[in-house]
């Protein structure tokens, strides 16, 4: 629907505006820039620092008003050029002076702080204040994560109100009246939220810092590039900045269609672990009579090729499997498509851990995020926004204050909880009737409906999900998907063809005679690639990118993996996983290698470098190129261009893909490019709402991804046109990927295994972060009351949990657990071991004595 | 104590439930806790966040805005003088420095016995009788330096006690009446009457 | 002279002086008992309101309110009857009492509320039956000890007649009356910060628009706040019509008001008086009344609607004890309440003073108050010492002028309420009126009152 628009007279100049345009952004779009400190476009404006004063029309003509908080009406005249204006605004900056002290020197904001560059722009030279200012005791930690500098604070209300109002945390809040009015946190109650860092991006002085990059850089020493961050699948664009080949911070760019400029501490902070050389491979590997050797590139590559040719040799083509986790980039996951599909020949690949059944019948109908958060309902399938892709969780709670239907489908209560219209259980015994149930919960029909899927349940096999799904999209035909799988890139790692049955494109590209044909690959599926390797079948097992720790092997069951066969891998972070492998090839992490991936709602997005590789790592795709050289075959692959070039030829989902499309949007196009609407211009970033962006550029900044970070440049959206995608190929790919997986029956002392992802949890990547690492929970497991009863165990007890493998935790009684499950928590790695491969895995309980 | 419990728990509960938003009763728990304890406990604080659904941010952020509310102990007695403008014109500054010097400790401060807690205070409508001390809330005035000793004298004594409690003690009348009416209940009887008055309107347009 | 204790403790308020052909909400006060249900009951208390209840509808109570033309009692001075009229249609709404009476030299509903707590009652009771109010709450001033238990127990009374609660005199009408204690903010006071504080928050002035809670109000309800003083003008209203109440007075100042007078004069208290019909210096030096200064002191400033409002001099006392007389002699009659300054007072200490207590109340919201309240109470604070500088003077007017631009009255504002602009008026005040009086002290550097 057509804004309906209002005529307006800004500066003597007559304008058609959107109604309801705030003043301040109808200004903004004429070129006006009003001094501004509380109004942040992503909140709602409350009009407390008043330093947007213009003077605005009323029925007793002019009053000074706040920009930021009216909204534009038919015939209102603003000026903003008037003595009056002027005088008011000087007043403000001086009254914000008066108190501030005058540390710029010493203070991490200096050079890109709001207060300061609009007191030159709008400040007097000299203070007329000669009265004490104000003493606070700072800086104070309010969290591991954020230090408080109360005497710098301008009480503007953006840290508070970003807690309660867009993470709902109100965590952080005005503490007192008047002039002692301060932010304060309560008592020993740190502000501990995975959202934490948004409030040092937006605090426009700097009185909120991240305590990791205290006094680590100046802001003109600083270098960016636009990237997307690389941690979860929801593809939050970011501002990479980097000082002397170190990674400092990471901003969160204002995307319309994402992230809104929000970042999760996980991903704000997730640099720690990429400057972490202590955790990094970064070198190749290669284990000789049982000892592991740095060793060059030619050495460890020419090994893997040799293991490579004899398996083949002794036992075919099928003796050489790759599993991947979803982390490599789309060029690198199309690089490693080609070398196992094409060089190689062998069916076996699957980088999505068993998720490629419902990554199929995702990107079919897949559903952009705008879609999901303005559907009429939206269904949540085993998925948890605030743990798997936690920006999402903001961007919903802002939806269903606004009118969003939201239906949950989990086993145990979320974070959804609280916001949905509906909750049911998904429960071991209902799975058959679940598309029934919720499809009643659907109010109205079933046009306009999303179903938001996640890998939530750890112990529930991908299988499970992925029959559900396909059930709900049969009975609701018209249903759309916004996928919220993990790792960052699984959803790319699909569209390049490392998947088990899908060609690179997911559509009916031309299919070279050497490409192996995705025929047999009811084997490709990650469990069963592991049962095959366990027993011997699996020559060369190579891991790009995957901890198998981490996906739920045990470290002893890793190092049998190895006994039986050549395990390979391609890896940035230490593993039991790289310890255990015959040949490390030292992989490029994120921000070291230019590229692109593809989020949750199939939108392809740019990922910059900002670092040179460290060590002796190279991108992926540069690794499977010298791999498929030493194998005979170069792949003609050379640069990472000649990739897009072969991605673009096979269609699908890549039809007109093309590198330029990024120079015209802040993020990136859907896939195909034909579903893409890219709208007008993208957004001007305000330099105010996320200072750090836009004083980096002022400083003489390092653009390498595009000029679209200029605060005030304003692009030339046109989207490219493509064939539409058809939907023959996938949806036989599909059937063939879909796994049909037992559920079982749960036996007398046995429980149903519920085992959440969380977004800190006990990997290599987490145990490298000197910031986050903390913040893994301690094991807990909790069950009803009942079951605890039956147990004989009081709360905090501790208990054994007996399954694949057995634990010791606490236990705790909790209303919200059916009986029927055992939930799980904490994140030592072993707790993950418990997911015994089953298609829904089974435990019991143990009282422990004393 | 500092959680409430037993009696203090049930007229907590009472308050939450009384407004049509339990946060309404944030403050007037912040009352009862300071009748519990003399002033406002962390622990209080945490128990009201808990009865009315807001983090402890939250009810910190409110409860800390207003003057009559503490956070650390107070003297049995607080004494606040006024010396605001009304005040000042009949001496209330100089019945500031005299019940300084009498309790011997400067406002803001309490006495080493723990009895008093001198204020210097704002308006508290008692300007017909200015200058105008406050005890615990119970009025008093006009004062002079004598008149001031002599009350200290007496609340030591216990003469006052009827009529001033101890700090936090602030209101000693209980609501005393049946439940709210559910406000579901209310809204059908309005939109009855609501419709009576327009069909009024109706036939007086008639 | 003060006299120390004695009748002078709390509860035991004298009756108010003064002489006034009609009492309209003095009337019960003469009365040592007049708090008591017993005494209420035996001067007519609740007739009112059984007669609107039985008798009439609520839009013949309104239109009653409407004829008589009663002002708002709490500072503002807008019709009642109008702002009723504003009420936006919605399901629930509701209507707050405002007695968080704390603007400096106010007493008058701090009288009401300990003295005939039942009037107010019986007066919430009928405007909330005017407007069809889901839910009635009087928020009281937290320091109103004695008054908070008085108005409870009247509650608590007319639960037990059975004029609260459900199917009130068998009229069909229910309601419930909550009573909310503040905790100590001036800004409460404030309509919208008062509503913030009533939903548990902190006492933030909600920005405008929506300027008038009858379109947004108490958890986003339409909401009628009305002033004990205003609600305690129904029950004559009903009683005796709206044309009797508007031939009282003239013009819009109808009624009678009352009339708190403090300061220097020998006889401060709280006086009822028929509206427009008695001049300042009736009630400051009037024999009825404020009996003058003492002795050989002269008046050099009165201060007529409180502490926020522009002083008048000793050439306004004749100006009559109207809303629209006062407002054209650049003040405002405000909540009522009148301080008289004499000679033997410092008017740079009483303009000090003043800011002070702004600058303490602020609630720390917007810039220009909270940062602008603060330093200009620091200057003053210097000056009065003795510290002063001549340069501090244009350096007061000029940060006056950035909370209220121009210094005019009404005034204008770069803040969100009008707590900051209230400072302006008693500097500029001063500084022009005494401007000798800044410069001695300066000079001197020391305060030549002291």
């Amino acid at each position: 629907m057509p804004d309906e628009l209002v005529s307006v007279t800004l500066d003597g100049q007559v304008v058609q505006v959107a109604k309801g345009t705030p003043i301040i952004e109808a200004l903004d779009q004429i070129g006006v820039h009003v001094p501004r400190f509380c109004y942040h476009p992503r909140m709602s404006a409350v009009g407390v620092c008043r330093m947007c004063l213009v003077e605005v029309s009323g029925p007793r003509g002019f009053s000074l008003q706040p920009s930021c908080y009216l909204s534009v009406a038919e015939g209102m005249e603003v000026v903003t050029t008037s003595e009056a204006v002027r005088k008011a605004q000087g007043g403000v900056i001086e009254f914000l002076l008066a108190n501030h002290p005058l540390d710029c020197p010493v203070c991490d904001k200096g050079g890109e702080c709001p207060l300061q560059d609009q007191a030159f722009a709008h400040g007097a030279g000299e203070t007329r204040y000669v009265e004490e200012k104000r003493h606070y005791a700072k800086p104070i930690p309010i969290s591991r994560l954020i230090k408080l500098d109360r005497e710098r604070c301008i009480q503007c209300d953006r840290c508070t109100r970003f807690a309660d109002e867009v993470a709902g945390e109100a965590l952080l809040d005005f503490r007192g009246r008047g002039n002692a009015i301060r932010i304060s946190t309560f008592s020993s109650v740190e502000f501990d939220s995975y959202f934490s860092g948004n409030v040092t991006q937006i605090c426009p002085v700097g009185a909120l810092t991240a305590t990791p990059y205290r006094f680590k850089a100046r802001p003109w020493d600083l270098t960016q590039s636009a990237s997307t961050c690389g941690w979860c699948s929801f593809g939050c664009q970011v501002s990479v900045q980097a000082s002397q080949n170190e990674l400092t911070r990471v901003l969160g760019i204002d995307s319309d269609a994402i992230n809104h400029s929000w970042l999760c501490d996980r991903g704000r902070f997730g640099i720690s672990e990429v400057n972490n050389r202590d955790s990094r491979v970064l070198s190749p590997w290669l284990r000789e009579g049982g000892a592991r050797r740095e060793v060059s590139w030619t050495r460890a590559v020419g090994a893997i090729a040799e293991v490579v040719k004899q398996a083949k040799a002794r036992n075919g083509n099928a003796s050489v499997a790759v599993i991947g986790s979803g982390r490599l980039n789309l060029e690198d996951s199309y690089a490693w498509a080609k070398l196992a599909l094409d060089v190689i020949g062998t069916p076996l690949v699957d980088g999505l851990l068993g998720q490629g059944g419902i990554a199929a019948t995702w990107f079919e109908r897949a559903a952009s995020i705008e879609q999901a958060l303005s559907s009429r309902a939206l269904i949540a399938l085993n998925v948890d926004p605030k743990e798997e892709v936690p920006v999402l969780h903001l961007r919903l709670r802002e939806a269903v204050r606004k009118g969003l239907h939201l239906i949950e489908v989990n086993s145990t209560a979320t974070s959804l909880s609280a916001m949905a219209a509906t909750s049911i259980q998904l429960s071991p015994d209902k799975v058959g009737e679940l598309a029934e149930v919720v499809m009643r919960s659907v109010p109205g029909g079933e046009g306009d409906v999303v179903i938001l899927v996640g890998g939530l349940n750890r112990a529930m096999d991908p299988a499970v999900t992925s029959g559900i799904l396909q059930s709900l999209v049969a009975a609701m035909p018209e249903a759309k998907i916004l996928s919220a799988l993990g790792a960052a890139n699984v959803h790319g790692a699909f569209l390049a063809g490392l998947s088990p049955g899908v060609l690179p494109g997911a559509g009916e590209g031309a299919l070279p005679s050497s490409w192996r044909a995705p025929a047999d690959s009811s084997r490709a599926n990650y469990a069963n690639i592991l049962r095959a390797a366990s027993a011997g079948e699996v020559g060369v097992l190579i891991l790009l990118d995957c901890d198998l720790e981490e996906a739920g092997v045990a470290p002893a069951a890793i190092e049998a993996l190895g006994e039986r066969c050549a395990l390979i891998s391609l890896a940035s972070y230490e593993s039991a996983t790289s310890r255990a492998s015959a040949v490390t090839l030292p992989l490029a992490t994120w921000s070291e290698a230019r590229g692109s991936m593809v989020n949750g709602e199939g939108r392809m997005l740019r990922l910059g470098e900002q670092l040179e590789p460290a060590g002796l790592s190279k991108p992926g795709w540069v690794a499977a190129s010298l791999v498929a050289s030493d194998l005979g075959n170069d792949m003609s692959i050379f640069t990472a261009g000649d990739i897009w070039a072969e991605l673009k030829t096979w269609g699908g989902a890549f039809a007109g893909v093309e590198p330029e499309i990024f120079n015209s949007t802040l993020d990136g196009p859907l896939l195909p490019v034909a579903r893409w609407n890219a709208g007008g211009p993208p957004r001007a970033l305000d330099p105010v709402a996320t200072p750090g962006i836009a004083s980096v550029r002022r400083q003489g900044p390092d653009f390498r991804a595009g000029a679209v970070l200029d605060p005030h440049a304003t692009g030339t959206g046109s989207a490219p046109t493509a064939k539409v995608l058809t939907a023959g190929r996938l949806a036989a790919a599909d059937a063939r990927a879909g796994v049909s997986v037992e559920i079982g029956v749960a036996g007398e002392d046995e429980a149903w295994l519920v085992l959440a992802r969380r977004v800190y949890e006990a990997d290599a990547r987490l145990a490298a972060n000197p910031a986050l690492a903390s913040f893994v929970r301690d094991d807990r497991v909790m069950v009803s009351p009942a079951r605890l009863a039956r147990l004989g165990a009081d709360d905090g007890d501790r208990v054994r949990v007996i399954g694949s493998v057995e634990i010791e935790a606490v236990v705790h009684s909790d209303a919200s657990i059916p009986d029927w499950a055992i939930a799980v928590e904490g994140r030592t790695i072993a707790v993950m071991h418990l997911v015994d491969g089953a298609g829904w895995s089974r435990v019991r309980l143990e009282r422990l004595n004393g | 104590m500092a959680r409430f419990e037993g009696e203090m728990l049930g007229r907590a509960e009472r308050l939450a439930s009384l407004y049509p938003d339990p946060r309404s009763a944030i403050i007037p728990l912040c009352h009862l806790a300071q009748e519990q304890d003399g002033y406002v406990t962390e622990e209080a604080i945490a128990h009201i966040g808990e009865l009315v659904g807001a983090t402890g941010a939250e009810v910190q952020g409110t409860a800390s805005f207003y003057d009559m509310l503490k956070f650390e102990p107070v003297g049995k007695y607080v004494i606040g003088v006024c010396t605001n403008i009304s005040c000042m014109l009949r001496g209330g500054y100089e019945l500031l420095d005299a019940a300084s010097n009498t309790l011997g400790v400067p406002p803001g401060e309490t006495t080493a016995d723990g009895i008093f807690t001198l204020e210097e205070v704002e308006c508290v409508a008692h300007c017909d009788k200015a200058p105008a001390v406050q005890i615990n809330y119970r009025y008093f005035g006009p004062v002079d330096s004598d008149a001031f000793a002599e009350l200290v004298g007496q609340l030591k004594s216990g003469e006052l006690d009827e009529q001033v409690p101890e700090h936090g003690t602030l209101i000693r009348v209980l609501r005393d009446a049946p439940p709210p009416i559910p406000l579901e209940e209310i809204d059908a009887e309005r939109a009855r009457q609501d419709a009576e008055r327009e069909a009024r309107a109706a036939s007086r347009e008639v | 002279m003060p006299s120390g204790l004695g009748r002078t403790r709390s509860g035991r308020r004298e009756p108010p002086p003064g002489r006034c052909s009609v009492r309209i909400v003095g009337g019960r006060l003469e009365h040592p008992d007049s708090h008591t249900l017993e005494r209420f009951l035996a001067t007519g208390g609740n007739n009112s309101f059984r007669k609107a209840l039985l008798e009439m509808t609520p839009e013949a109570v309104a239109a009653e309110v409407l004829t008589a033309n009663l002002l708002g009692r709490g500072g503002a001075g807008f019709e009642a009857g109008r702002k009723w009229g504003m009420l936006r249609k919605a399901k629930r709404r509701y209507l707050v009492v405002n007695g968080d009476e704390s603007e400096p030299a106010t007493f008058k509903d701090h009288l009401l509320v300990e003295r005939d707590p039942h009037q107010l009652v019986e007066g919430a009771s009928i405007a909330a039956y005017a407007i069809g109010a889901s839910l009635a709450v009087i928020y009281l001033r937290g320091e109103f000890a004695l008054g908070l238990e008085r108005v409870q127990e009247a509650i608590n009374d007319a639960y037990r007649i059975g004029a609260l609660g459900r199917d009130i005199f068998g009229s069909g009408f229910s309601l419930d009356i909550l009573l909310q204690p503040g905790a100590g903010a001036y800004i409460c006071g404030e309509e919208t910060a008062l509503l913030e504080s009533l939903e548990g928050k902190r006492g933030f002035p909600r920005i405008k628009p929506p300027y008038f809670p009858a379109v947004i109000g108490l958890y986003g309800a339409p909401t009628i706040v009305n002033n004990v003083e205003t609600v305690s003008n129904l029950p004559w209203i009903v009683e005796h019509g709206g044309e009797a109440f508007k031939s009282l007075g003239s013009g819009r100042s109808t009624g009678t008001r009352l009339f708190a007078l403090s300061g220097q004069v020998n006889r401060p208290g709280v006086y009822e008086v028929e509206m427009t019909k008695i001049t300042f210096r009736d009630l400051i030096f009037g024999e009825e009344y404020g009996q003058g200064l003492a002795p050989s002191r002269n008046l050099t400033a009165f201060i007529p609607g409180g502490a926020s409002s522009p002083w008048f001099f000793p050439e306004h006392l004749d100006l009559p004890l109207g809303q629209d007389e006062v407002a054209k002699a650049g003040s405002m009659l405000g909540s009522g309440s009148v301080i008289v300054m004499d000679d033997s007072s410092c008017p740079v200490r009483s303009a000090w003073r003043i800011a002070r207590f702004f600058a303490r109340e602020s609630c720390g919201q917007c810039t220009p108050c909270r940062e602008g309240g603060t330093w200009i109470d620091r200057i003053m604070e210097r000056i009065e010492i003795g510290n002063g500088r001549e340069e501090d003077l244009d350096l007061l007017l000029d940060l006056c002028d950035n909370i209220s631009p121009g210094v005019v009255w009404p005034p204008a504002q770069t803040t969100i309420c009008v707590l900051g602009p209230s400072i302006p008026p008693a500097i500029s005040a001063a500084i022009s009126r005494f401007r000798d009086d800044f410069l001695l002290h300066i000079k001197e550097g020391r305060c030549p009152h002291a």
